[in-house]
């Protein structure tokens, strides 16, 4: 049974195009902001940074099956664990959101699951780079995240749709089938499909 | 030695969105414990998970209760650390993704026969289904046909028409459909997701 299939979703068939085309990150603050709060424990960067991922982080972990307090104690676990580890940030090898996002992933998982598989997964943010980049011929993480986020502007819509299905509303394949009325090939094909163009965009890195 | 066999851009898509179930989740992790290849696609996934969370809409949040939540964990307490599996082969062990779901190790798996040259254990998780691990003797089929949706090699030789799946070696349901794969050696031993239980093997 897919994870989240005995959950209820608080998003409808409407609610799916919810999603505009990006309002751009504030990429040169961010990691402004990690600084801040890993070096002077500064309440007001903490707040900042809060404002900008909690709301984001609890909006999806409520469209992923989860009800409004225990998302908001995930936003907020979210950002505690962003804190702790905030002296581990390096801007060079990721980006913010990246990290938030799999901190969110993982403490969502271990709360909606109960299951721990997640633990040994969890990106450390000295291993986040693989040890396949070779400094030579990587592109640099930051050209990377532009690549992908290009990629992601150029998406025909029913890809999008597919890659938006997984990541925002955690859908397995057969829940997005289902969703999106096709047939499970096509779905796995349209995820293929998006896969490959943001691979192409970012070259043999994906 | 590096996997040959990797985990497809769709399954690791969804891997990447926590939207596997835990049974496929555990096999494609265990496959992660060995394969850079694909650690380093994951690293790039999560990247797009990163960009995603960017677009997703807002829920309103209460600042003064996560400020409080922060003040009173108190600053500079201890980072959580959860190493990363040894990203090598393990011959005595399971990896670690395996050994922390379910409690085996490897002289530990709880075998019975259930057929001729077939042994079977199950270990249930969490939430949704189990691992099925299954020790086959030389020239025995994978058992589970059509219902297998994830398949890791955990130690020994599995042929699949032409093709050698070793240790390490991801295999999904598409892959195994067709011709059921076959053991080459006595010992050959994998972990399963099947799509539905109990077995029929059980």
């Amino acid at each position: 049974m897919a994870m989240m299939g005995a959950l209820s979703y608080a998003s409808d068939m409407t609610d799916r195009f919810f999603l505009k085309r990006p309002e751009t990150a504030n990429k040169a603050k961010m990691p402004d902001l990690i600084s801040r709060i890993a070096r002077d424990q500064d309440p007001q960067a903490f707040q900042e940074l809060f404002l900008k991922y909690g709301p984001r982080v609890k909006a999806m972990m409520m469209r992923q099956g989860a009800d409004a307090e225990t998302a908001e104690e995930i936003a907020q676990d979210t950002m505690l664990a962003v804190w702790r580890k905030a002296h581990l940030f390096a801007e060079n090898k990721g980006s913010v959101s990246t990290w938030v996002f799999t901190i969110a992933r993982n403490l969502r998982i271990d709360r909606l699951r109960r299951q721990v598989v997640w633990q040994d997964l969890e990106p450390e943010l000295d291993t986040l780079v693989s040890e396949d980049d070779q400094p030579d011929v990587a592109v640099s993480r930051a050209e990377l995240v532009a690549r992908m986020r290009a990629a992601l502007d150029t998406l025909p819509p029913e890809q999008y749709e597919v890659v938006q299905l997984s990541y925002v509303d955690g859908l397995s394949h057969h829940e997005i089938s289902e969703r999106v009325n096709a047939p499970l090939g096509t779905v796995k094909s349209r995820i293929r499909l998006a896969y490959q163009k943001i691979r192409d965009a970012v070259g043999d890195d994906l | 030695m590096i996997p040959q066999r990797h985990v497809s851009p769709e399954i690791l898509m969804s891997f990447s969105a926590g939207a596997l179930s835990s049974a496929t989740a555990a096999i494609v992790a265990a496959h992660l414990d060995w394969c850079p290849v694909c650690r380093a696609r994951l690293a790039r996934l999560d990247i797009l998970g990163g960009l995603m969370l960017e677009r997703a809409p807002s829920a309103p949040v209460n600042v003064e209760a996560a400020l409080a939540k922060w003040a009173s964990a108190g600053a500079g307490s201890g980072l959580v650390h959860h190493p990363r599996g040894s990203g090598t082969p393990l011959e005595r062990h399971l990896p670690t993704p395996l050994a922390a779901q379910t409690g085996f190790e490897r002289a530990s798996i709880p075998w019975r026969p259930v057929n001729d040259g077939v042994h079977l254990a199950e270990a249930r998780l969490p939430g949704d289904g189990g691992l099925r691990f299954v020790k086959l003797d030389a020239g025995k089929t994978l058992p589970f046909g059509e219902r297998v949706e994830a398949a890791l090699v955990l130690w020994g030789e599995l042929a699949r028409g032409r093709e050698t799946l070793l240790s390490g070696d991801f295999a999904d349901g598409d892959d195994l459909a067709q011709g059921g794969p076959v053991a080459l050696a006595a010992g050959c031993t994998l972990v399963l997701s099947v799509s539905a239980s109990p077995s029929a093997l059980g």
